[in-house]
C-alpha cells in the first residue's frame, strides 16, 4: 500500500470494537535512552532501555450500552486489558499489520469540549505489557 | 551557498531511503551539554562544553508496503547502532552531510484524526558517535568506480575520520572503502576504511583514529557481482 488517508482506523478495547468512535488515535512507541557514557568519549550515548508504549484516541462520546463510556469507565483503576488497534478496519495483512497488548486506562476525560461541539472522549492507554505488531 | 528552502533533503536510516515520506524533519540537533564551571571570585556563571548529545526528530506518511516506512522504523526501534545519514541540502556528492550512530527512541507507525493523511514520528538519540562530514559519493553504481577526489584535510592524532555507509538497494556483491592521498590524482592511494562487503541493503559505521597527514580522499565502490547498487557514502573528521 502507498500512503493513504486515515479514513477507516480500527480501534478494539477490551474486546469491544469501538472503531466507528474514532476522531484520531495514535501510537507512540519509545524506548528509555540509558546513558552509556564512559570516561574517553565525547558524546553521550545511549543504550536501549525499557519499552513504554500508550495508545491516544480521542473518541466520540456515547454513553450507551457497549459505547464509549460503557467500554472505558469500568477500565479506569482496572486489571489490565487487551487493546488492538491497526491502520485500517479490516483483515490483519503485511500491508494491514496489527498492534497489540495488554494495556490500563492511564488517563480518560470522559467529557470535554465547549458549548455546541460534539462530546468528545479522550482516553489514553499505557503500556502493561509488550505491544506486539502482527500481520496475520 | 545561499540560505536555502528545505525541499530535497536527504534521510537514511540504516539502509533505507525515507526522504520521499517525510513531510518534515524536526531538527538535527546537536547538543554539547554545557557544565557549571563557576568559581568563587566572578560575578558570571559560566559553563565549560561537557559531553555532546544529538536529537533527530522527523515525520512523514505512512506507508506499510514492504521496505517503505514501517519496515524502516521497526526494524531499528529500540536498536542501538543503526546509522542515520541526513543531506540537508539535497544529498548529493560533494555536500555537507551529518550522520550518527543512533538508536532510535520513539516510533509511532500511524496516527491522526479521520481524513488525515496517516503519519508516523520518529526520534532517536545518539548511541555512539556523530560527524558532520561530506558525502563522498550518492547514486547508483552499475561498475567498479573510483569516485571523486576531494580535498578534507588532514586528521590529527587527537581526531579520528568517521565513515557511514547506506546501501539502499541493489543485488550482488559491491564492497566499498575509503582512500586517502596526497594529491588530487591518488597516484598512491591508501586504503584507510574498508566496509563489510554487502550482497544488499545494509548500513554501517566506521572510524579510523588519526593522525592521517593525507588530504584529499575518495570513496571507492567494487562491484564484483549483480548490481546496480544505488550507495550513499559520506565522511568527515572530527
Amino acid at each position: 500500500m502507498a500512503n493513504f488517508v486515515l479514513t477507516n482506523a480500527y480501534l478494539s478495547v477490551n474486546a469491544v470494537d469501538l472503531s466507528a468512535k474514532i476522531i484520531s488515535i495514535s501510537v507512540p512507541q519509545e524506548t528509555a535512552m540509558v546513558p552509556n557514557a564512559t570516561m574517553g568519549v565525547t558524546t553521550q550515548a545511549s543504550l536501549p532501555g525499557l519499552l513504554h508504549w500508550t495508545i491516544e484516541a480521542e473518541l466520540a462520546q456515547d454513553f450507551a450500552a457497549g459505547q464509549t463510556d460503557a467500554t472505558i469507565s469500568p477500565l479506569w483503576g482496572a486489571a489490565a486489558f487487551t487493546i488492538e488497534t491497526r491502520p485500517v478496519n479490516a483483515a490483519v495483512s503485511a500491508t494491514n499489520p496489527k498492534w497489540s497488548g495488554s494495556a490500563v486506562v492511564a488517563s480518560y476525560t470522559p467529557i470535554a469540549g465547549a458549548v455546541g461541539d460534539r462530546a468528545v472522549a479522550r482516553v489514553t492507554f499505557e503500556s502493561a505489557g509488550a505491544l506486539t505488531r502482527a500481520v496475520a | 551557498m545561499a540560505n536555502y528552502v528545505l525541499t530535497k533533503p536527504k534521510v537514511y536510516l540504516h539502509g533505507y531511503d525515507l526522504s520521499a515520506l517525510l513531510r518534515s524533519i524536526g531538527g538535527l540537533v546537536l547538543t554539547p551539554a554545557p557544565v557549571d564551571n563557576t568559581t568563587f571570585g566572578v560575578g558570571t556563571r559560566t559553563h565549560t562544553a561537557g559531553l555532546s548529545g544529538v536529537e533527530f526528530t522527523a515525520d512523514g506518511f505512512s506507508d506499510f508496503a514492504a521496505d517503505k516506512s514501517d519496515t524502516a522504523l521497526t526494524a531499528s526501534f529500540a536498536v542501538a547502532g543503526r546509522v542515520i545519514t541526513v543531506g540537508p541540502e539535497t544529498g548529493a556528492a560533494g555536500e555537507i552531510s551529518y550522520a550518527f550512530q543512533a538508536l532510535q527512541g520513539t516510533y509511532q507507525p500511524f496516527g491522526g484524526s479521520v481524513g488525515d493523511m496517516a503519519a508516523f514520528v520518529l526520534s532517536a538519540g545518539a548511541s555512539g558517535d556523530w560527524v558532520r562530514g561530506t558525502m563522498l559519493e550518492n547514486g547508483s553504481f552499475s561498475a567498479t568506480t573510483n569516485g571523486t577526489a576531494r580535498s578534507l584535510g588532514a586528521a590529527s592524532a587527537t581526531q579520528k575520520i568517521y565513515a557511514a555507509l547506506q546501501i539502499l538497494s541493489g543485488t550482488g556483491t559491491v564492497g566499498v572503502r575509503i582512500e586517502s592521498d596526497d594529491g588530487a590524482g591518488f597516484a598512491s592511494p591508501t586504503t584507510r576504511i574498508t566496509f563489510t562487503s554487502a550482497s544488499g541493503r545494509a548500513a554501517e559505521w566506521l572510524s579510523l583514529a588519526g593522525p592521517v597527514t593525507d588530504t584529499f580522499w575518495r570513496a571507492v565502490i567494487t562491484i564484483t557481482a549483480g548490481g546496480p547498487f544505488t550507495i550513499a557514502v559520506m565522511m568527515g573528521i572530527r
